[in-house]
């Protein structure tokens, strides 16, 4: 019985919420590229629309865009008051996740050599970061609805936040907690998983809390509210008509004959 | 009493208490906004006149309206890609809410740029019933019938007439978030079932009339033209034309209809920098307007305003088509008309573009700067959807003594709190509030005169100023050209 489960949450589970995520983003990527950009073509009749200006070609709006998903520098922008401490946590909180997710890419490399007490500083210092900027976006979430005196939050608001949440708590006990032995143990079901040969996980509670809490997360995502990173293809400001002033002036110049 | 308070760093008040007028603004808008309601067309003869009627696709009664509604947004959702990703992207972070000059005068959350949205959204995801747009389906006959009684159209009309498409929000978002592209996908829909504001809907009428927003004639226009001239040349002792109507020109100027009324100067301005330029220049009668209210409302009547330029432009086999001092407007211009002109190989570009440039060149001989310290507001179509920043500004540091730069510049200019269609007199109480946050910010600097060129801008911040007792005077940008050009007090031009 025991071996039945394991077998199917850590190794059917793992493929099964892989090919959600992945055809699930898919699917909802094509409806939204599907959906044009307006009736000829044009947004309510524009052929453009800018939301910084001089983006005067696709390569500039795409780093424009990119710049605001990986530095947050709009939150820092001044209105009245820069907003330092918002934009410190979410800055520690993304990039908390973006180290996460690396640092475990390393389960799959074994051949690359790290010491137990490096990976053990980095693990559990990154990962405290990101849990201290987690619940710090989680209380602030529900201030900002009680200081403007407005429900803006939904469920799906404060799950996808929340469940980020534990599964950085669970991770980090993990980490705390685990016997030097737990890495190679790790190491070879998941490079078992890629070659699609089963390989018992390591017999570890919390280990087996925090792999499954990652597996529905994987599964939730496409039903969730568009996570993010996935708006990024099909954001409006992308599909515009690009000029560049220094080449209208040049023109128009010309035809003044100046 | 103001629930979260906003402040410059180093003030202690709020910004709304910083005003004179503050008594007046805690009995306004203790409860918010939502009794602050533009008014609807009923004149037939108008909604006809500028073929409404033929827009509309639904009965005028609630129910017939509700579904029509709701079907709608679940179209626009397959439609309208910029509708669809703002309506899924939200985070509800809440980084928006005090970036709206709405919300910042009216501190009601419903009329904050996430607040706003979510009127829409909260429909939008029932509709996706738990998959919340996986699955693109509209709700069972029950549900259906629940998400009908919800819906509170008039709430919506009501928060959709306060925002002023100004995009604020759309800086600051992190996810760029557009809140004025959901407006005006609102006001489409409104626009598809009968209804529109009486000002917009009798502008729009002058257009279809006279093709500008004033109703002006051509005689009417000729008799003012004239007189601007003639004021022209005893203030300078140059013979200047306006021309109207030249069989073929190379530049065609197309002025903002106001300033044949309100903002003499800035005609003036046009009028002697195209003579002093040495442009084979003309007008035309039928296209004496920049502004295009279409914007505000639905796409087919921005097309039809656009058009009206570019047909004028062939008309006069332009060149190019020079653009007077319009905020909104320029945002049609610059993303519908433009590149409509392209197709005919006409250029289109702004009249303080044509300045700053001719600035450039050395091909405007300036007499002296005027003796005045101006502050510039950046109007929110120029600044955040019509790239013109930096224009205005060499065009203003080469003509007055003193320039000074507000807090709240370019990209993150405060808005007038009248733009978007919202010139509404029913809508005075906001608008004088909504116009505070810039003025103020304006009269931090010190300076005299607070700077735009903007039709909107001149129609709405006397009045503000007037309203908050601030000594500050509002002016164009060309009026100070025409100033420095001939060395003539700014008041008197
Ligand atoms: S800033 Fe953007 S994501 Fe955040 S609440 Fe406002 S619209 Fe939503
Ligand atoms: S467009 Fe301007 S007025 Fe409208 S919600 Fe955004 S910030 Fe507010």
């Amino acid at each position: 019985m025991y071996n039945v489960v394991t077998y199917s949450l850590y190794f059917i589970l793992p493929y099964v919420s892989l090919i959600i995520l992945v055809c699930g983003v898919l699917y909802r990527i094509t409806l939204w590229l599907n959906a044009g950009k307006g009736p000829l073509g044009l947004y309510l009749g524009l052929y453009r629309l800018v939301i910084k200006p001089r983006q005067e070609s696709l390569l500039s709006s795409v780093k424009h865009i990119l710049a605001r998903m990986f530095t947050y520098y709009t939150i820092l922008g001044s209105s009245y008051r820069r907003d330092y401490s918002t934009w410190l946590g979410v800055l520690l909180f993304h990039w908390g996740i973006f180290l996460l997710i690396a640092f475990h890419l390393h389960l799959w490399l074994p051949q690359l050599i790290i010491s137990e007490s490096l990976m053990f500083i980095l693990g559990t210092t990154v990962g405290a970061l990101t849990l201290a900027a987690g619940i710090f976006l989680l209380v602030r979430r529900i201030r900002v609805q009680r200081i403007y005196r407005v429900l803006i939050n939904y469920l799906d608001d404060y799950v996808a936040i929340s469940w980020v949440i534990v599964i950085v708590v669970l991770g980090l006990a993990l980490r705390l907690t685990a016997p030097p032995s737990l890495f190679s143990e790790a190491t070879k079901w998941a490079l078992g998983l890629t070659s699609l040969k089963y390989t018992p996980p390591p017999s570890n509670l919390l280990f087996y809390a925090h792999v499954l809490a990652v597996e529905l997360f994987m599964v939730y995502i496409p039903f969730a509210k568009m996570i993010h990173p996935f708006s990024m293809p099909v954001n409006p400001a992308l599909y515009g008509r690009f000029e560049d002033i220094n080449e209208i002036e040049r023109r128009v110049i010309r035809k003044l004959g100046w | 009493m103001v629930n979260v308070k906003v402040k410059y760093r180093g003030e202690v008040k709020d910004i709304l208490e910083a005003s004179p007028r503050y008594s007046e603004w805690v009995k306004e808008f203790s409860n918010g906004s939502g009794h602050l309601k533009a008014r609807v067309e009923a004149d037939e003869g108008t909604l006809s006149a500028i073929e409404v009627n033929k827009l509309t696709k639904v009965k005028p009664n609630p129910s017939d309206r509700k579904l029509y509604f709701i079907n709608r947004i679940g179209e626009l959702a397959r439609s309208s890609r910029a509708f669809r990703n703002y309506m899924e992207s939200c985070t509800h972070c809440g980084f928006c809410i005090d970036k709206c000059q709405m919300w910042l005068a009216t501190r009601d959350p419903n009329n904050s740029p996430v607040g706003r949205a979510d009127l829409i959204r909260n429909i939008y995801r029932r509709m996706r019933k738990l998959t919340f747009g996986l699955v693109d389906k509209v709700s069972d006959e029950k549900e259906l019938k629940q998400l009908l009684d919800s819906i509170d159209l008039d709430k919506i009309w009501t928060y959709y007439y306060q925002c002023t498409e100004c995009r604020r929000c759309a800086y600051f978002c992190p996810f760029g978030i557009d809140q004025a592209e959901i407006t005006r996908s609102i006001r489409q829909i409104f626009v598809e079932m009968g209804m529109m504001p009486p000002f917009i809907a009798k502008t729009m009428e002058c257009v279809y009339k006279t093709g500008n927003n004033m109703c002006i004639t051509k005689d009417a226009a000729l008799n003012v033209i004239d007189f601007t001239v003639s004021e022209i040349s005893e203030q300078t002792g140059k013979k200047m034309e306006g021309v109207v109507d030249k069989d073929t020109a190379d530049v065609l100027y197309i002025p903002s209809s106001t300033d044949f009324f309100t903002n003499i100067g800035t005609l003036k301005g046009a009028i002697a920098i195209m003579t002093e330029l040495g442009l084979n220049w003309t007008m035309d009668s039928q296209a004496l307007e920049v502004g295009n209210f279409g914007l505000f409302e639905d796409e087919y009547h921005l097309r039809r305003f656009g058009d009206n330029i570019v047909n004028a432009a062939l008309r006069r086999r332009a060149k190019m088509v020079i653009f007077g001092e319009c905020g909104h407007g320029w945002r049609a211009f610059k993303n519908y008309v433009v590149p409509r002109l392209a197709e005919h190989g006409i250029d289109g570009i702004s009249i303080t573009q044509l300045t700053a440039w001719a600035l450039r060149k050395g091909k405007l001989k300036l007499s002296n700067k005027v003796d005045a310290v101006v502050t510039y507001h950046d109007p929110c179509n120029l600044a955040r959807a019509g790239d013109l920043i930096e224009e205005p500004r060499e065009i203003l540091k080469s003509t007055v003594k003193e320039f000074r730069e507000r807090e709240h510049n370019r990209e993150r200019t405060l808005c007038c709190g009248a733009g978007g269609g919202l010139l509404l007199d029913e809508l005075m109480p906001l608008r004088v509030w909504a116009g505070w946050p810039s003025v103020y910010d304006a009269y931090r600097t010190g300076a005299q005169y607070m700077v735009a060129p903007c039709s909107i801008d001149k129609a709405q911040f006397p009045l503000v100023i007037e309203y908050h007792k601030v000594p500050l005077k509002f002016r164009g940008v060309s009026d100070f050209v025409y100033a420095a050009l001939y060395g003539i007090d700014i008041d008197s031009v």
